[in-house]
């Protein structure tokens, strides 16, 4: 979707001048995204679920294998870093617990070292204590993986948390 | 495969439509298929009616007629010819066995076929000799033995040793008793699904004394100089000589005879058969478009159903020709599934009703792996069940990125 006004910029490039097809790579190759609702894919697995954009673009791949050595190992690491059981990786995503998914979409985000994270409320379906855990867990990932997070939050308590942080005027609704 | 894999997983999320699309796609490729498998098989049973028969010889008229009655007992009447020939066609050098065959008369209904010995060692019924359940076939050409049919002995309950009565003519209309002709049921043949098994036999002399009732007593000529036939079975030495061999026949001086190749003339009964075989293909081409038309019609209402699952894709970065593959790949699961299962389905279906359709209707149908041609039929299926799958699929690359991932704002 085009925005109305103003121009969004990724890494030197306006996006409203890439064709449709090199928005897609870059949305899939560069970018992780964690939704307030999550969204994983309910019937796949949990590891199925991490994987996708591994399995969508070679670069993702090759990034989690160089870091780790295998997506196996990568798998490990991101479930251990984010406190998710071994175990769970077999599971089916709607199975999980609210706060279990939310950290499987992070995964999914995170995984093959994305340049650019965004979260969009990725913590308001949680409490105050999972949500500064979770929220402690994100940037330290991010920070690690040398990934910017961009997060949009109504929650002005988790500003605290970051370098730059812009206030959205409230607009007149249409 | 990653993709095959994401593909059977959420059609397993979506089991209950598509359970029913693949069940409706299996009923569908069995009824298909079993229109084949019928009319092959009741083509290779009705040649194979009598096989080792090279030549059928009658009177000359139509040879369609000719083996429709002499073999299986339907029609009308072919003329007879004296049973004298048996000499001349048996002078004919590659002839190796001449059988005579006559016809006439019945039994409750059945046919009763007067021959001689050789029918029960020359004939193969479905390719296989013909065997006794029980007793022995005609052995002593002077006595008034009976050899029943496994239908006929079935259906009329007698037992070797009984005595029965043997009527002329067609069985209907006014009786005309042989009651007094003492026929003794000698043996009862293995059912073979021709018409052998629905027919009665017995030697040619006494057909021959059936018919000298009339004139006063029953009493065997030596060798009756009156003795009709309806046909003659031959055999050859060579089957290489069968042009030549017809030819001779039917040169032979004053004869009126014809020799015809059974498998010609039912080839040719075959292609009178083509209009209702036909009919069938259309309607088994009927339910098949329904199916295809249930496929996609199943593809597009779960479409719906996935613009969230799809929108989650294309956010993830999947491209929009990935989820037209996506889309492809469950209609290919469905149809492959659906014709894997429609032929189990025909096989158990052939399994419950092979004696059926061999005791009544002479058909014989056994399981098997497809043919060629059930083979290109179903590539034929599979290829025009993505082709219209194509459609629900452009609709899922068409279908925007769009804020199906959140809920509605408040």
């Amino acid at each position: 979707m085009p925005p109305k006004r103003g121009e969004i910029w990724i890494h030197g490039e306006r996006l409203q001048d890439l064709s449709r097809s090199a928005v897609d790579r870059l949305r899939g190759e560069e970018m992780g995204f964690i939704f307030q609702q999550f969204n994983l894919i309910p019937y796949l697995s949990v590891a199925d679920n991490i994987l996708l954009p591994t399995h969508l673009y070679p670069e993702r791949r090759q990034a989690a294998i160089a870091e780790f050595g295998s997506l196996d190992l990568a798998l490990t690491h991101l479930l251990q870093r984010l406190g998710l059981a071994a175990e769970l990786l077999t599971q089916a995503a709607h199975q999980l617990s609210i706060g279990q998914q939310q950290r499987v979409a992070a995964a999914r985000a995170f995984i093959g070292r994305p340049s650019i994270v965004i979260a969009d409320e990725p913590t308001s379906a949680l409490d105050w204590k999972n949500q500064t855990q979770l929220m402690d867990l994100f940037l330290s990932l991010a920070h690690e993986q040398r990934t910017a997070l961009v997060m949009v939050s109504h929650d002005e308590r988790l500003s605290e948390h970051f370098d730059e942080r812009m206030t959205l005027a409230q607009k007149v609704a249409v | 495969m990653v993709w095959l894999r994401i593909a059977f997983f959420s059609a397993l999320a979506r089991k209950g439509g598509l359970l029913i699309m693949v069940l409706s796609t299996a009923i569908s490729v069995a009824i298909l298929l079993g229109v084949f498998k019928i009319r092959d098989d009741t083509k290779t049973s009705f040649s194979n009616a009598i096989s080792g028969v090279d030549l059928v010889v009658g009177a000359k008229g139509s040879p369609t007629e000719l083996i429709l009655y002499s073999v299986f007992h339907i029609g009308r009447a072919t003329n007879t010819i004296a049973a004298s020939y048996e000499k001349s066609l048996m002078a004919i050098k590659p002839v190796a066995w001449v059988v005579p065959v006559q016809l006439g008369d019945s039994f409750r209904g059945y046919p009763v076929v007067g021959t001689s010995i050789e029918f029960f060692t020359r004939i193969k019924a479905q390719g296989r000799h013909l065997e006794l359940s029980e007793g022995k076939a005609l052995t002593d050409p002077t006595l008034f033995e009976v050899v029943l049919g496994a239908n006929v002995a079935k259906n009329t309950q007698l037992k070797r040793g009984e005595q029965i009565a043997i009527t002329h003519g067609s069985g209907t209309g006014p009786k005309q008793d042989h009651s007094n002709s003492p026929f003794r049921v000698a043996g009862i043949l293995k059912p073979n699904g021709t018409p052998i098994d629905n027919a009665v036999f017995i030697s040619t002399n006494a057909f021959d004394a059936l018919h000298d009732i009339e004139e006063g007593g029953i009493q065997f000529a030596k060798l009756n100089p009156d003795s009709q036939v309806s046909a003659f079975y031959v055999g050859l030495k060579d089957r290489g000589g069968v042009f030549s061999v017809r030819r001779q026949i039917d040169a032979l001086p004053n004869a009126g005879l014809m020799g015809v190749m059974p498998g010609v003339a039912l080839d040719d009964l075959w292609s009178t058969m083509e209009v209702a075989e036909n009919a069938l293909l259309i309607i088994s081409l009927g339910v098949l478009i329904t199916t295809i038309l249930g496929i996609t019609a199943t593809l597009l209402v779960s479409l719906e159903n996935r613009r969230r699952e799809l929108a989650i894709f294309r956010a993830i970065g999947a491209k929009p020709y990935q989820l037209l593959r996506l889309v492809l790949f469950e209609a290919l699961l469905i149809s492959l599934i659906g014709i894997a299962l429609g032929w189990l389905l025909l096989q158990i279906a052939i399994l419950l009703s092979a004696d059926y359709f061999r005791t009544s209707w002479g058909v014989v149908t056994s399981i098997g792996l497809p043919t060629t041609h059930d083979l290109m039929s179903l590539l034929a299926l599979v290829i025009v069940v993505l082709l219209c799958a194509c459609i629900p699929a452009i609709k899922a690359y068409r279908m925007a990125l769009n804020e199906e991932l959140n809920p509605p704002s408040t």
